[in-house]
């Protein structure tokens, strides 16, 4: 019942690193002159080019919700999920800079000294905006939105590093 | 000895509509400038081929790939995202038109039963690398597997999906 492994070694390995665009085009010939390789390349083609379509001809009412309900009770949907966390890390380092900014903070002495400007507790009070937007977003651009969750990355890394120096 | 541009530019001149047609039969859109693509990733290979069965078969590789490439960038942007309960309760909901959504309707239903009756790592690294483009190693790493074994998952999980459509009568004919 079971189908026999297949002969070309390369059919299960190098290959599927080759069609999703793992490793360079040298493969191709191989594959080309390989029936196993040729047959898995078919079989991969095939199906992601069924499967993708209908997922992506899929209903307005979907197309159009919010990031964070797309993620709910789905396993492995990370960009969701991500951006929850963003917003929740950005608002704990938020009340932190604020706690902090209240302890320090003097007026001969502003904390912000002490920081690259923006303050922190600004940099944190943008996150949780940029967080909240990137929540409310429609996801009809992924690349956009994983530039935009990069900066929010980089801003958050920031704001760690800054409140981790004081 | 032939000009090797000389020789692609007749090939082109005696593949190109085959390739077209191919091409139209697996892309919703544009399978003229995927065409182009392919074109010039040969080109750019450069590879030798003087017997032209060996050549039609690289063409097709190569098509092949960039097949895959493009839907896996397009399902990125949307909504296999959601391949869960909530996609289906809400499909199920919609009124659809033609007989293409009814078919887009009906793949999504199996793929997404399909993936449920996998064992969650095997649908896990279809989704990761359709979905989110995350690279092999990098779900090996996630999984705590080797990365030969994420691949061999992901090719058992591809290969259930292709019987599953098949059973549904959802599958495409080869050129
Ligand atoms: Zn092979």
């Amino acid at each position: 019942m079971t189908t026999p492994p297949s002969p070309c070694h390369h059919a299960e390995t190098t290959t599927l690193l080759w069609l999703y665009g793992e490793i360079d085009d040298q493969h191709a010939a191989h594959v080309a002159s390989c029936p196993d390789c040729s047959e898995v390349a078919r079989l991969h083609a095939d199906v992601l080019s069924l499967a993708a379509p209908s997922l992506r001809e899929t209903p307005e009412p979907l197309a159009g919700r919010p990031l964070v309900e797309v993620s709910k009770g789905g396993e492995g949907v990370s960009l969701g999920w991500t951006l929850g966390a963003l917003a929740v890390a950005a608002t704990v380092l938020l009340a932190i800079g604020v706690v902090w900014m209240g302890s320090v903070e003097s007026p001969s002495e502003p904390a912000v000294v002490r920081a690259p400007h923006p303050s922190a507790s600004e940099v944190a009070r943008l996150l949780v905006e940029d967080a909240r937007d990137l929540e409310a977003a429609s996801f009809d651009d992924l690349e956009d939105l994983s530039d935009n969750l990069e900066e929010l990355s980089d801003d958050l890394d920031w704001l760690e590093e800054s409140l981790a120096s004081l | 000895m032939q000009d090797p541009l000389t020789s692609l530019d007749t090939r082109i001149a005696s593949y190109h509509d085959q390739l077209i047609a191919f091409l139209r039969k697996r892309v919703a859109s544009d399978p003229e400038e995927l065409a182009q693509e392919v074109w010039l990733r040969i080109h750019r290979a450069a590879p030798d081929l003087p017997d032209e069965a060996a050549f039609r078969a690289y063409m097709y590789t190569v098509a092949r790939r960039l097949v895959i490439d493009r839907h896996r960038r397009q399902a990125a942007r949307l909504e296999l995202v959601s391949v869960d309960g909530q996609t289906l309760e809400r499909l199920s909901q919609w009124t659809g038109g033609p007989d293409r959504d009814l078919e887009a309707r009906e793949v999504l239903v199996v793929v997404t039963s399909t993936l449920e009756q996998m064992s969650p790592e095997m649908a896990q690294v279809f989704r990761w690398r359709v979905l989110e483009d995350v690279p092999f190693k990098v779900i090996a790493q996630r999984q705590g597997c080797p990365v030969n074994t994420a691949l061999a998952r992901m090719h058992r999980a591809v290969k259930k999906l292709s019987v599953a459509l098949a059973d549904a009568g959802l599958v495409r004919e080869d050129p």
